[in-house]
């Protein structure tokens, strides 16, 4: 993150927002995502709304949540960017997008810091489904080229994927609920 | 409101295909109704978006020591013990299908082995039985080699542009919808017609099995009726046999019919009832889908004995009419030369292309069938029907020979990228000193294209043709050329030892992405002529053998 010349970050409020930037990042960045359903396009806005909250910082109170404060500041410039895009992975009305917007930002505000729960749960993965997790998020690699490299269909991928996910999602609910952590 | 509510594999899937940016217009449609009127299903949507967020930052900081994966691990996936997947199968099923909402699961067993995709799907409502001249639509949610092999279906939805399907379901009703229609399967005792035609038998077991509509609900009491409704969500019932029990509302209010045999009823869209004669006649579609698939069967059957009686015919597969224990099957060829019967390994006998009609199916590296043809030809014509249900290795046998003879051929089916597989044949000879000289003749036609080919899981007719005096290879799929290769130098070809629908194994390939090389499928018939087969003969065997 760039922050403007001008600013000094040295200044206690700017360390203040570095520090809820860095705690807050991935639910912002979740957030965004959960709207553009792209990555590089989420980057490009992530940053873009980094900007914006620290131009607006001194709007944020002290003491209340910063990633719901964040959230609403990111949900303008999402549909703002969204009406600017001549073709979406998934197009939606204006009263759907809103919708969506509301639950993301719904299941936005719940998480916590659950990036242990999520590695223990993937230590428990069936290697098989570990191996296919390492290949789709460690390089990201596409479904159609993990079905090449390994020779199985398309389809299985995606199944297997959606099985990964299925068990991770519930896992990692479970682990929560039974140990949550202060986020 | 929507109709139908998606499940959370459902989500899951969408979810995939749109963080590919891979959505059909349909898939997009599907993901719109649920941000719109599925709060449960839209929830679990964003909750894997946000999911594989942080699957992102976790993985990405990975190093292959973190979780200590051997190369090639999913190779081995397709032959884990059954044992293993069932157990797998049960710890999934508890909280994989919970409702939505419901108490939170017993704690999950994650069995350390891995499902097929039939034992995943095991958990079905229904099966198809029957299909007759089927073009399934977009609209298709279910997975059409599943449909078409008959394996057990979840919920899911149907759309026939053409032809007829008979689905059996659990609860023992059988359903026949004739195209163009749309069919929703929700449970073993429940379906949903958006539109078209549909006749239904219901027997004891299944009294109480519904059929939905968008205006009226029909609760069948034992019984033969049919069930129209057009696109508006105009509709009739029509008691062919029994009784049954027709539910609208008008006006908030319920009306409700008690038809007997002979009687019917004509809903409007607004739910308002009128009482009509059934007419039986408009759907006799039972004895259609017999009566259809019978004929051609039997027209098959008088075209294959021209066949086996033409002198250039060496083999000749119908794999008819065996037993579930019979390990050949016969050359019905009249030129048969001694011993070309086929030894079966492992395969199973199965339903072709007819209903009464066997297929061999094909379904893991051991199975087979073994044969050997000896001799030298100038020319070869290979033909075969075949119905591929997967794609689980770059090259998959078709014909592969034994390559420690000095004269061989290989005809397979190359997958070049997914979604697109090839025909390839090609001939071997060793010269002197046992250097193996290999000519390939390859189509790049893709048997799989959406637009031309087939689907996975539909029969197909494939011929490959060597034409010494024309020194050409052509390549044909459903009776359409797909591909002719120069040949530079006709050599005469030899056939020997050679496996159908897989390859005799070699030591040298374990662990190589060539090790696996064995049909995921069926084949019901199977030609070797030692002459060219013209242009006109195969499409004359594509047209007679259509299922």
């Amino acid at each position: 993150m760039q922050l403007p010349e001008e600013e000094s970050i040295s200044s206690r409020r700017g360390e203040l927002y570095s520090e809820l930037l860095v705690t807050n990042r991935h639910r912002i960045y979740g957030f965004i995502y959960s709207l553009l359903h792209n990555h590089q396009a989420s980057e490009d806005l992530m940053q873009e709304v980094c900007v914006v909250l620290w131009r607006k910082f001194d709007q944020f109170q002290e003491g209340t949540d910063f990633a719901v404060w964040a959230m609403s500041v990111a949900r303008f410039c999402a549909l703002n960017w969204r009406r600017k895009q001549a073709r979406l992975p998934l197009p939606l009305e204006n009263e759907d997008i809103i919708r969506l917007a509301d639950e993301s930002m719904a299941v936005g505000c719940q998480l916590s810091e659950r990036h242990e729960h999520l590695q223990h749960c993937l230590e428990k993965l069936p290697v098989k489904l570990r191996k296919i997790v390492k290949l789709r998020y460690h390089k990201e690699v596409r479904v159609a080229d993990i079905a090449g490299d390994q020779g199985i269909s398309v389809r299985s991928v995606y199944l297997f994927l959606e099985r990964a996910h299925a068990l991770l999602h519930e896992c990692v609910q479970r682990q929560m609920n039974s140990n949550p952590s202060n986020g | 409101m929507s109709k139908h509510v998606a499940d959370s594999r459902r989500v899951g899937y969408l979810a995939e295909r749109l963080k590919e940016d891979a959505l059909t217009e349909s898939e997009q449609a599907e993901l719109q109704d649920i941000i719109r009127n599925q709060p449960e299903a839209r929830k679990y949507l964003v909750e894997l978006l946000y999911l594989s967020v942080e699957l992102r930052d976790v993985v990405s900081h990975w190093t292959d020591q973190d979780f200590n994966i051997k190369s090639n691990v999913i190779y081995g996936w397709f032959t884990k013990s059954a044992i293993a997947g069932l157990a797998a199968v049960i710890a999934l099923t508890f909280f994989l299908w919970r409702p939505w909402g419901g108490e939170p699961s017993s704690p999950v067993s994650v069995a350390d082995g891995i499902m097929t995709e039939e034992q995943l799907d095991a958990e079905g409502v229904a099966v198809v039985s029957r299909l007759s001249g089927v073009h399934w639509g977009e609209g298709t949610t279910l997975s059409i080699p599943r449909v078409e092999n008959g394996s057990p279906l979840g919920a899911g939805v149907m759309e026939i542009l053409k032809g007829l399907v008979q689905i059996d379901f659990y609860s023992g009703a059988t359903v026949i919808i004739e195209g163009p229609a749309k069919m929703v399967i929700e449970s073993a005792d429940q379906g949903r017609l958006i539109y078209g035609n549909l006749w239904a038998h219901v027997p004891p077991p299944a009294r109480g099995f519904k059929i939905l509509t968008e205006a009226f609900d029909v609760v069948d009491l034992g019984t033969e009726i049919g069930v129209s409704v057009n696109r508006d969500g105009e509709g009739e019932v029509h008691v062919l046999d029994g009784e049954v029990e027709v539910f609208s509302n008008v006006d908030g209010e319920q009306q409700d019919k008690l038809l007997q045999t002979g009687e019917g009823v004509e809903v409007n869209k607004d739910g308002v009832q009128k009482s009509i004669t059934a007419r039986a006649d408009d759907f006799a579609v039972a004895a259609r889908l017999s009566g259809e698939a019978q004929g051609r069967f039997q027209q098959w059957k008088d075209s294959q004995q021209l066949w086996r009686e033409d002198p250039g015919v060496i083999v000749s597969y119908d794999f008819d009419g065996g037993s579930a224990w019979d390990s050949t099957v016969k050359n019905m060829s009249t030129s048969a030369l001694p011993d070309t019967e086929g030894a079966v390994v492992g395969c199973k006998r199965v339903e072709g292309r007819w209903p009464g009609k066997q297929a061999l199916e094909f379904r893991n590296s051991s199975n087979r069938v073994r044969l050997n043809v000896p001799g030298e030809y100038k020319d070869i014509t290979l033909s075969c029907w075949l119905r591929l249900d997967a794609v689980d290795s770059p090259e998959i046998s078709l014909f592969h020979p034994e390559t420690k003879q000095d004269r061989y051929l290989h005809w397979t089916l190359v997958n070049v990228k997914p979604g697109i597989v090839h025909l390839h044949f090609s001939e071997t000879t060793k010269a002197k000193g046992g250097k193996a000289e290999r000519n390939h003749y390859h189509s790049t036609w893709n048997l799989l294209s959406k637009k031309h080919g087939v689907a996975l899981g539909e029969w197909m007719h494939l011929a490959s043709v060597y034409d010494s005096e024309k020194k050409q290879v052509r390549h044909y799929q459903n009776g359409k050329n797909i591909g002719v290769s120069e040949i530079k130098d006709p050599r005469p070809l030899g056939i020997g030892n050679a496996d159908i629908g897989n390859w005799p194994y070699h030591a040298w390939a374990k662990g190589t992405k060539w090790e696996v090389r064995n049909l995921n499928g069926a084949i019901d018939e199977f030609m070797i002529a030692k002459r060219v087969l013209e242009p006109d003969e195969i499409e004359a065997i594509w047209k007679v053998g259509r299922p």
